[in-house]
C-alpha cells in the first residue's frame, strides 16, 4: 500500500482515539462526576497494551493480509465506538451506591469492558502499520503523533461547537474513513466492507439518544421531574453543559438562616453537568438582594461595612460570579467596584444574552465587571486590592459531604490559593470562604486549618486574624490580614445573633456561645478550630477520625478526608451508617484500580502464556523486563503529575488532559524517532535519556509552579502552548527509553520483546490509576520523585540489558 | 498460494455488524413486565407532558382534599384499620428496623400495622417489605421502612395533634402517621400521585388523610399551623412558608442535602416566641434506586 493511505489511516486513527478518550471523560463527567477522567486514559492504555499482545500472537496468521486486517481494525473501531457509547447507556452502575454494595465495581469492570473495545482496534491500527513496513516505521510513527497530537487540539475545538455526545459521531466517522482509506479497493468486498460498517455506525448511532445520560442524583433531573419545569436555555463547551430551568416548584436559595421568612424573588436555576451551580433572581432594585444578607457568607459585609477609603470606594472580589447573587449582594451592601470572575464562558454568555433581562442585569449594573477566568490566574495577574474576596461554594450543596468530589483537584482551597487572596487584600480587607457544612465538620475545618497555614506562611498570627461562623448548611472561615478588634467581634455577633447562626471561632470567643441554634451532638466546629490553634494540632489532626490536614497545591484534593485507618472505629461507632460517610469518588478510584490490575494481567499478560517456555531461555531478561516494567510506571506516573498540575495552570480537566495527553504523545513520540539518531548504542541512549528525565524531572518538581506562576493570567492558548513547551524537553527524553530499550532487547533477547511490550503496558494501565490514588495520601510531588527514581533506576538497568548478539536481527518490534 | 475470496478483516466485520443488528433488536423488543395497580396512576409514570405538567401545576390550589370533618366539628373516635395478609413479612420488616437501634414500641406498631405493600406498584409487590425504597413512577419513591420509622418516631405526636406531610407519594407515610393521629394533611406535586394517594388512602380505611395536589414548598396555609411537619423529600433548604405554618412548640423534619444518596435528617423546632432552632439528628444514606423503575416506558 503506498506509505501515504497507511500514514493517512494511522494518522486519522489516531486522532480519533485521543478524541474519543476526551469525548469520553466529558460524558462519563456528565452521567457519574468527572471520576473517570484517569480511569479513560487507564482503558487506553489497556486497549494498547492489549492490542500488541494480540498482534505479536496473531501476527503470524496474519500472512498477507496485514493490510486488509488495518482497513478491517480501524472500520471496527469506528463501529466499536457507538457500540460501546450504547452499551454503556444500559450499564447500571450507580456511583452512590459503591459504598452501600461493592458488587457496584462489577458495573465499573463493565464500563471498562466496554470502553476498551474501541481502543483495542485504535491500537490494532498502530500496532499493525508500524509492524508491517519495518522500513517505513518512522514515518507511521510520525503519522501517529501528528494525528494524536491534533486529536487533543481538535476535540477540545470542536467542544465549543458541539455537544459532547455528538463528539462520538465525529470520531466514528473519522475512524471509518481512515478505514476506506487503507482498505485495499482493488479487493472484492473492499466497498462492501466499508459501506457496511458506515451503514452500521449509523443504526449503532441511532439506537441510543443524542442527549446525555444523566445520574438520577444529580439536580437537572430532579429538578426536571417537577411539573411544569423546563429548560429555557442549554449551551455546551469544554467547560461543561449549561442548563438553565424554570419551573413553578423550583425553589433555591440554600443555606438561608431559619429567621428568614420572606418570599424569594422568582429565579431560574443555572446548572453546569447537570448539577445546581447557582440561580438567576430577578431582582431589580438594590433592596431586593436582602434575602441573600440571611447567609453566612454575608457576615464579611457585617464585621467591617463597606465605606469608602483613601483608595476609592472598596472594591469587592467575587470568585464564580454565577448567576450573580454574591455580585447582588455585593451591591446590596454598598461595594463600589465589584469584580467578578466566571470561567465558564457560557456562563457569562448566557447571563448578557438571553438572562440578560432574568438576572436584572446584574452583570451590567453601575461598578460591575465580570471577566472570564479563574481565581488563581487572575490574582497572579492583578495588583489590584480588594475588601473583601468572596469565595462561595462551588459545588452542588451536598456534593461534598458524599464524596463526590474526593478525587477531584481543587485549587481554589489551597494554602497557597489562600496566600495569593491575602496578598491582594485592601486596608481592613477580609478573605470570606463558605463551604456547604458536613457532619461530622470535613469543610469546615479544613478550610480553617488551610487558612491558618497561609496566615503563618505570611508570617502572620493566626489566632486573632480567623473567625468561623455556620448555620445548618453552610459554614463561612473569615481571615483578615489585620487582627480583628473587638469591634470587630462584636458586628460579628450582631450579625450572626438575629439570624440564629452559630459561631465557631472569634478570637474573643467566650465559652456557652457556641452550638446554640443549630445543635449539634458536640461542639465538633468549636472544638476543632481551638484544636487547630493550639499546641495540640499535631495529636488532633492525628486523632481526627478524617483527614482535615490543611491542603496545598502539592496535595490540592479538598473534599477528600477518608482515612483508612479510621475505618474500624467509624464502622464500630457508626453501624450501617458508615455507609454515608465514605467517599464514592475516592472509592471508584480504589475499585478501578484493583481491576485494572486484573484487567491489565488478563488481556494483556496472560495471553503471552504460551510463549512463557521462549521466554526462561532469554539471557537477562529479568533485567529486560524490570526495565520496562519501571519505564511503564514512570512514564505515566510523570504524565498523571503533569495531569494534576496543569489543571491548576490550565484551570479544568479537559483542557489539561488534551494539552499533557497530546503533548506527552507528541513530543514522546519526536524522543522515540531521535533515539535511532544518536551514535551510541541503544543501552548507552537508553542511560543518557534517563539522566536527562531525572535532570529535567528535578528541575520541574523544584521550580514549575514558579516558572508557570508567570504565565497563569495569560489566555487559554498561550497557556496551552505553554504547557506543551514545558511538556516537550521532559517527553523527548522519556521517549528516548522505549524504542532504545526495545532495540537492544530485540537485537539480543527477540523472546523478550513481547513480554517487554505487555509488562511495560500493564505498567502503564496500573500507574494511571495508582498516581492519582497516591497523589492524593502523599502528594504530587513524591508522586513524581517516585517517578523519577523509576528511571534513575531504569537508566542504571539500561546497562544489564542483553547483550547484542551478532548478527543483528530484524526490527525490534514484535512479529 | 491461492487465497481466500474475501478477506478476514470483512468477514469480521460483516459478522460483528450482523450480531450487534440482532442484539439491538433483540433489547428492543424487550416489554415491561410491570402493570400498575389498580389505583396506581394511569399514565404508565412516565413524567407528564410539559401542558399537562403545567395544568396540574396550576391546577394544585384548586384541588380538593379528601373528605375531611370540618374544623371545630366533633370528630368521630378514629381507629386505623388493620390488616393481616403479609403480617410475617412486617414482622420481618420491624425486626430490620430495630436493627437500626429504634426501638420505640408506637413506632414499630405502626409499622407493623401498615400494610406497605399495598402502597409500592404491584411488580414490586414482592420486595414491599424489603430495607430499601422502591420506585413509585414520576421518579418519585416509597421511602426505606427505617426511615419512615425513625422520621414518624423524631416528630413526636401526640394524640390530635395536627401534622403536614410535604411529599404524599404513595400515602405509605400519612398512613403511618394515622396510627398517631386522625388530624393527617398531605400534599404532593405530582398530581397523579396525589390523585392516586388520595384514592389508595381511602380505599385503604385511611380516609381521615386529607390530600392535597400542590408544591409543597407553600405549605398548606388553610389548614396551619401545624403540630408538626414532615417532608419527605430530600431539599436543599428549608422552606420559610413551611417554618412559617409551624406552630410555637411544633416540630419539623426533614431531610435536607443534594439529590445524592447522603442526606441529613434535620429537625427543626420553634420555641413560644417564635424563634427557630434546628438539630442534626443523623446521616442518612437513602438507598439508591438500582432496578429499573417499571412504572416507566
Amino acid at each position: 500500500m503506498p506509505p501515504l493511505r497507511t500514514r493517512l489511516a494511522v494518522a486519522l486513527v489516531s486522532l480519533a482515539v485521543i478524541g474519543t478518550e476526551l469525548a469520553l471523560m466529558r460524558s462519563l463527567s456528565l452521567r457519574y462526576w468527572h471520576h473517570f477522567a484517569y480511569l479513560v486514559i487507564s482503558v487506553a492504555l489497556l486497549g494498547f497494551g492489549a492490542s500488541g499482545t494480540a498482534l505479536a500472537l496473531l501476527g503470524r496468521a496474519m500472512g498477507g493480509w496485514r493490510r486488509e486486517w488495518l482497513a478491517g481494525a480501524a472500520l471496527l473501531f469506528a463501529l466499536a465506538v457507538p457500540a460501546a457509547r450504547w452499551l454503556a447507556r444500559g450499564v447500571p452502575l450507580d456511583v452512590q451506591y459503591l459504598s452501600w454494595n461493592l458488587g457496584q465495581a462489577v458495573y465499573v469492570g463493565l464500563l471498562q469492558m466496554l470502553m476498551f473495545v474501541p481502543f483495542f482496534f485504535g491500537g490494532a491500527v498502530v500496532g499493525l502499520a508500524l509492524t508491517d513496513e519495518p522500513d517505513r516505521i518512522g514515518g507511521h510513527y510520525a503519522a501517529n503523533l501528528v494525528g494524536s497530537g491534533l486529536g487533543g487540539v481538535a476535540a477540545v475545538l470542536l467542544m465549543h461547537v458541539l455537544p459532547a455526545e455528538d463528539l462520538f459521531i465525529v470520531m466514528a466517522a473519522v475512524a471509518l474513513v481512515a478505514g476506506a482509506v487503507a482498505m485495499p479497493w482493488y479487493r472484492p468486498g473492499g466497498v462492501a466492507a466499508v459501506l457496511l460498517a458506515a451503514a452500521g455506525l449509523v443504526h449503532l448511532f441511532a439506537l441510543a439518544p443524542r442527549d446525555p445520560l444523566f445520574s438520577p442524583y444529580k439536580m437537572l433531573p430532579q429538578a426536571l421531574a417537577m411539573p411544569g419545569s423546563r429548560v429555557i436555555h442549554h449551551d455546551e463547551g469544554p467547560l461543561g453543559r449549561l442548563d438553565v430551568v424554570e419551573g413553578p416548584a423550583l425553589h433555591y436559595a440554600p443555606g438561608l438562616s431559619l429567621q428568614f421568612s420572606d418570599s424569594l424573588p422568582p429565579h431560574v436555576l443555572l446548572m453546569i453537568d447537570g448539577d445546581a451551580a447557582g440561580a438567576v433572581y430577578d431582582c431589580t432594585e438594590r433592596d431586593e438582594w436582602s434575602f441573600l444578607d440571611y447567609t453566612t457568607g454575608a457576615s464579611a459585609y457585617h464585621v467591617r461595612p463597606m465605606e469608602e477609603g483613601d483608595d476609592g470606594p472598596p472594591a469587592v472580589l467575587i470568585v464564580g460570579a454565577g448567576g450573580g447573587g454574591d455580585i447582588g449582594l455585593a451591591r446590596y451592601h454598598g461595594a463600589g467596584s465589584i469584580t467578578g470572575l466566571e470561567q465558564n464562558p457560557d456562563i457569562i454568555a448566557a447571563m448578557t444574552g438571553p438572562l440578560r433581562d432574568r438576572g436584572g442585569r446584574i452583570y451590567e449594573a453601575p461598578g460591575v465587571e465580570v471577566r472570564q477566568a479563574e481565581a488563581r490566574g487572575y490574582l497572579a495577574s492583578t495588583g489590584r486590592r480588594f475588601r473583601v474576596i468572596q469565595v462561595p461554594p462551588v459545588e452542588a450543596f451536598g456534593a461534598s459531604g458524599a464524596g463526590l468530589y474526593a478525587t477531584q483537584e481543587s485549587y481554589l482551597y489551597t494554602v497557597e490559593a489562600m496566600e495569593a487572596m491575602l496578598d491582594h487584600m485592601a486596608d481592613g480587607g477580609l478573605v470570606c470562604l463558605t463551604r456547604w457544612a458536613d457532619e461530622p465538620p470535613r469543610d469546615g475545618l479544613r478550610l480553617f486549618d488551610t487558612a491558618r497555614a497561609a496566615l503563618e506562611r505570611r508570617g502572620l498570627e493566626p489566632a486573632g486574624r480567623l473567625a468561623m461562623i455556620r448555620n445548618w448548611a453552610t459554614v463561612t472561615v473569615l481571615a483578615s490580614a489585620e487582627p480583628f478588634s473587638p469591634a470587630d467581634t462584636a458586628r460579628l455577633r450582631a450579625f450572626c445573633g438575629p439570624r440564629r447562626f452559630d459561631l465557631c471561632y472569634l478570637p474573643d470567643l467566650r465559652p456557652g456561645e457556641v452550638n446554640r441554634y443549630h445543635v449539634l451532638d458536640h461542639p465538633y466546629f468549636a472544638e476543632g478550630a481551638a484544636a487547630l490553634l493550639g499546641s495540640g494540632r499535631e495529636a488532633f489532626l492525628a486523632e481526627y477520625p478524617f483527614d482535615v490536614r490543611a491542603t496545598t497545591d502539592d496535595r490540592p484534593f479538598f473534599s477528600h478526608f477518608f482515612r483508612w485507618k479510621s475505618l474500624p472505629a467509624l464502622a464500630d461507632q457508626l453501624g450501617r451508617r458508615l455507609r454515608a460517610y465514605l467517599e464514592r469518588g475516592y472509592l471508584l478510584l480504589a475499585a478501578a484500580l484493583v481491576q485494572s490490575v486484573l484487567l491489565a494481567a488478563v488481556l494483556i499478560l496472560v495471553p503471552l502464556a504460551p510463549r512463557a517456555g521462549e521466554l526462561r531461555s532469554a539471557p537477562r531478561k529479568a533485567a529486560g523486563l524490570a526495565y520496562f516494567l519501571l519505564i511503564g510506571l514512570g512514564f505515566m506516573a510523570l504524565e498523571m503529575g503533569f495531569l494534576g498540575r496543569l489543571m491548576l495552570y490550565l484551570a479544568d480537566p479537559v483542557y489539561a488532559a488534551a494539552a499533557v495527553i497530546s503533548s506527552f504523545l507528541v513530543f514522546g513520540g519526536i524522543g522515540s524517532l531521535a533515539s535511532r539518531a544518536w551514535p551510541l548504542a541503544p543501552r548507552q541512549v537508553a542511560s543518557v535519556a534517563a539522566a536527562a528525565v531525572v535532570a529535567i524531572g528535578t528541575a520541574y518538581l523544584l521550580r514549575l509552579d514558579a516558572w508557570l506562576a508567570a504565565t497563569q493570567g495569560e489566555a487559554m492558548p498561550v497557556r496551552f502552548l505553554v504547557a506543551a513547551a514545558f511538556v516537550a524537553p521532559l517527553a523527548v527524553a522519556m521517549g528516548h527509553l522505549f524504542p532504545s530499550g526495545l532495540r537492544q532487547v530485540g537485537l539480543a533477547a527477540p523472546a523478550v520483546v513481547p513480554w517487554a511490550w505487555a509488562v511495560n503496558g500493564v505498567a502503564s494501565v496500573i500507574a494511571t490509576v495508582a498516581a492519582p490514588l497516591a497523589a492524593m495520601h502523599v502528594g504530587f510531588a513524591r508522586v513524581g520523585l517516585v517517578a523519577l527514581g523509576c528511571y534513575a533506576a531504569a537508566g542504571v538497568l539500561a546497562w544489564w540489558l542483553p547483550e547484542r548478539r551478532p548478527p543483528a536481527a530484524p526490527d525490534s518490534r514484535p512479529a | 498460494m491461492s487465497r481466500p475470496r474475501w478477506p478476514p478483516s470483512v468477514l469480521l466485520v460483516a459478522g460483528i455488524v450482523a450480531a450487534v443488528f440482532a442484539f439491538a433488536g433483540g433489547c428492543g423488543a424487550a416489554e415491561d413486565p410491570a402493570k400498575p395497580a389498580s389505583d396506581e396512576p394511569a399514565q404508565d409514570g412516565a413524567a407528564p407532558p410539559p401542558d399537562q405538567a403545567n395544568a396540574a401545576a396550576a391546577d394544585a390550589q384548586t384541588d380538593k382534599p379528601a373528605e375531611k370533618p370540618p374544623e371545630g366539628q366533633a370528630e368521630k373516635p378514629w381507629a386505623p384499620p388493620a390488616f393481616t395478609e403479609r403480617r410475617a413479612e412486617r414482622d420481618r420488616m420491624v425486626r430490620q428496623i430495630q436493627a437500626y437501634g429504634l426501638t420505640e414500641k408506637p413506632v414499630l406498631e405502626a409499622m407493623r400495622s401498615v400494610p406497605r405493600h399495598e402502597f409500592v406498584p404491584e411488580a414490586l409487590s414482592r420486595q414491599a417489605y424489603d430495607d430499601g425504597p422502591l420506585p413509585i413512577g414520576y421518579g418519585q419513591t416509597i421511602s426505606q421502612p427505617y426511615i419512615v420509622a425513625e422520621m414518624t418516631r423524631q416528630l413526636g405526636l401526640e394524640a390530635g395533634a395536627k401534622v403536614l406531610e410535604i411529599g404524599t407519594g404513595s400515602g405509605y407515610q400519612a398512613a403511618v402517621l394515622t396510627h398517631f393521629t386522625r388530624n393527617v394533611y398531605t400534599m404532593e406535586i405530582v398530581g397523579p400521585l396525589a390523585e392516586a394517594a388520595g384514592k389508595r388512602l381511602r380505599r385503604l380505611g385511611y380516609d381521615v388523610v386529607a390530600v392535597r395536589h400542590g408544591d409543597g414548598y407553600e405549605g398548606w396555609p388553610e389548614k396551619g399551623p401545624f403540630d408538626a411537619i414532615i417532608v419527605t423529600c430530600a431539599t436543599g433548604q428549608i422552606p420559610p412558608p413551611l417554618i412559617k405554618q409551624l406552630k410555637a412548640g411544633g416540630r419539623m423534619v426533614i431531610p435536607v442535602g443534594g439529590p445524592f444518596s447522603i442526606q441529613r435528617l434535620m429537625l427543626v423546632v420553634k420555641d413560644e416566641a417564635g424563634d427557630v432552632s434546628s438539630r442534626s439528628l443523623m446521616a442518612v444514606q437513602f438507598v439508591p434506586l438500582l432496578r429499573r423503575d417499571p412504572t416507566r416506558d
